[in-house]
């Protein structure tokens, strides 16, 4: 019995080296360094720990594993996507995560020469308001801070007034690095705050806010951040491009199957990263998780909302649309076009 | 800049002041060409500043460093719609005005008069100093949330700009008092003055050029402060707020519509204190 026992597990083993071996691995290549811009614990850029982390890649991290050793740019994280784009414009970040508004605003604005060339999550913002705020027109004359002007927060911010029909001059917006936004809260400094994750779902588990609309709400199905590449970095290194964005592809698959199975070993250790990452407790990152929808794809419903961002961001006026035509687009579609590139995204593999 | 080495460029200083009214009394015509002068070197000095500035601009070639040309652009779209928060550049300037007024006024009320007593009575300086001291060297903008929460809005921010101006007022007028020459008090006692006469009759019109000085230094701190305190958050728009969310979206051609508006209030402004203590002198 156990003599057939040993050979069972033999085989197996021989039978699981057989399919590792089949199975395909990157090719070794020698690593080059990239300098990567990402914004303060923020959960929605977790991809970017989770691909540094060697147990989440089997023993080697998934950047190693395609050749890229990253180190954060000069001053990154950053408070809010608006600053790293200025990092951009001085050199300092080569690949970053960002927001696609202040992507877009501080390229067509400033003329920040980047692109975008894949997807980092979908939704994962929301409103809260301290508890005595009862309906939005409550927020009129009250201070609701957001990360920055150019973030993505900052225009969900405007299209609830607008929604809502409030005048957005009757409320002051401030900016606040979102880690201080829940202590502010609590203090009656402001009356409410927009915020990625974990930051919404940390004010609402220790009861300082509530939500008053989730960004999905404000906006279905929103793209949020983005990957932004300088342009005359990836131009010259394509090929690193591909391999950033193969490491991002891997460390995605690998944190919506781990939120996928919560009982396991890598929901467990996705948690831990995640804590590490945003200095906040494990009942914080796994309620703020199920808010964010991790995504790599560039496709056709991207840049129908990467166009309505443009669109939208000219009609607040955060950018006047003759700045179109300054940067060289004849059109919100033809900026769309050249901006988004989707064939490094392709040539990483991705589906 | 110390109060003595302002002293020394202020035309209207107390001891020139005197002598210069009776000896230069220049008739119509002359003074008509130095005024033309005047307003001749300005102008050049002004359009060579813009030349050299969109020089620069051209050679740099970056829309973080706009040209006057697109500045100007800029500035004219500022002022005729509003912006994203729903501000247009007036109200912007009216709100930075405002407060910088009601702050500064405040700052100098309190100032002057304190400095005078302060200046005069040398036990009033002493027991003031400690206060003076300790609190002369914390940055207006490290008050901010202690102003949020006690002053409220708009007074938060000109209880900043109090703050930024009161201390050169109060120092340079009490360096005005101090400067008033002893030879001048000597000669009101001799003659019978008696203190309150010396005081309001020589101490206090002793001490103007140096309280100019004060105010226009506590004009410029005033404008420093006002732009941080708005960018940390007041209600109803200014141009700090301005300055700022233009900066993080990449409207640097906003951005310097802003400078120069600021520039140019802040030169008004300025201007106008020199008037007055030019029309005093005289």
């Amino acid at each position: 019995m156990k003599r057939a026992m040993r050979w069972s597990v033999l085989v197996a083993l021989i039978a699981g080296m057989g399919l590792a071996a089949c199975a395909p691995a990157p090719e070794p290549v020698s690593p080059q360094v990239v300098r990567v811009g990402y914004l303060l614990a923020d959960l929605h850029h977790i991809a970017y720990a989770v691909a540094n982390d060697p147990e989440a890649g089997g023993g080697t991290s998934f950047y190693e594993q395609y050749g890229v050793i990253t180190e954060d740019a000069t001053g990154a994280p950053y408070a809010n996507g608006g600053v790293e784009m200025d990092h951009f414009a001085s050199g300092d970040v080569q690949i970053g995560l960002l927001g696609a508004p202040p992507a877009i605003t501080k390229h067509l604005n400033a003329g920040v020469g980047t692109n975008v060339v894949a997807q980092v999550n979908a939704i994962g913002s929301a409103l809260i308001v301290a508890p005595e705020i009862e309906a939005p027109e409550d927020l009129l004359g009250q201070t609701v801070a957001v990360p920055g002007h150019a973030a993505i927060q900052f225009f969900l911010l405007l299209n609830f007034a607008q929604q809502q029909g409030l005048d957005i001059s009757e409320i002051t917006v401030i900016d606040m690095p979102p880690p201080d936004m829940r202590v502010k809260l609590e203090a009656g400094e402001i009356a409410g705050f927009v915020a990625w994750e974990p930051w919404t779902a940390d004010a609402v588990s220790t009861g300082a806010g509530k939500v008053m609309a989730t960004s999905d709400e404000i906006w279905p199905d929103h793209l949020d951040c983005v990957v932004a590449v300088d342009q005359a970095f990836a131009e010259a290194n394509p090929e690193l491009v591909n391999r950033f964005l193969q490491a991002h592809i891997a460390a995605t698959r690998w944190i919506v199957q781990a939120l996928a199975d919560p009982g396991s070993e890598d929901y467990e250790h996705l948690m831990d990263l995640a804590v590490a990452f945003t200095q906040r407790p494990r009942d914080v990152v796994e309620l703020a998780f199920t808010n964010i929808n991790f995504r790599t794809d560039l496709d056709e419903g991207f840049d129908e909302s990467f166009k309505e961002y443009t669109e939208k961001l000219i009609e607040f006026g955060l950018i006047p649309a003759e700045k179109l035509t300054e940067r060289g687009y004849s059109s919100v579609d033809d900026f769309v076009g050249k901006y988004v590139h989707p064939e490094y995204l392709e040539a990483a593999g991705s589906p | 800049m110390s109060a003595a080495a302002e002293h020394e460029r202020d035309p209207g200083g107390p001891s020139r002041a005197s002598s210069r009214a009776g000896r230069d009394s220049p008739g119509p015509a002359a003074a008509q060409r130095k005024w033309s002068s005047t307003v001749g070197v300005i102008l050049v000095s002004t359009l060579l500043f813009f030349v050299l500035w969109q020089a620069v601009a051209w050679i740099v070639g970056s829309p973080y460093l706009p040209g006057p040309v697109e500045t100007g652009r800029a500035l004219i779209d500022a002022l005729s719609r509003p912006d994203f928060l729903g501000f247009t550049m007036w109200e912007h300037v009216r709100s930075s005005l405002g407060r910088i007024i009601i702050g500064f006024a405040a700052a100098a009320v309190v100032a002057i008069p304190l400095g005078l007593v302060a200046g005069w009575f040398r036990f009033v300086e002493t027991f003031a100093s400690p206060w003076v001291e300790m609190t002369r060297p914390i940055p207006p903008l490290a008050w901010i949330p202690f102003a949020i929460v006690f002053f409220g809005t708009p007074l938060d921010a000109v209880f900043i700009v109090f703050l930024a101006s009161f201390f050169p007022i109060y120092l340079n007028t009490v360096a005005g008092v101090k400067s008033v020459e002893p030879l001048l008090i000597d000669a009101a006692r001799t003659l019978g003055a008696r203190k309150a006469f010396l005081f309001t009759r020589v101490i206090v019109p002793g001490s103007l050029a140096h309280i100019s000085i004060g105010l226009r230094l506590g004009l410029g701190y005033a404008w420093m402060s006002i732009v941080a305190a708005e960018i940390l958050g007041v209600k109803g728009g200014g141009l700090g707020i301005f300055l700022w969310t233009m900066h993080e979206v990449g409207r640097f051609d906003a951005v310097f519509a802003g400078m120069v508006i600021i520039g140019v209030l802040g030169m008004l402004l300025t201007r106008g204190i020199s008037f007055w203590r030019a029309a005093e002198s005289v």
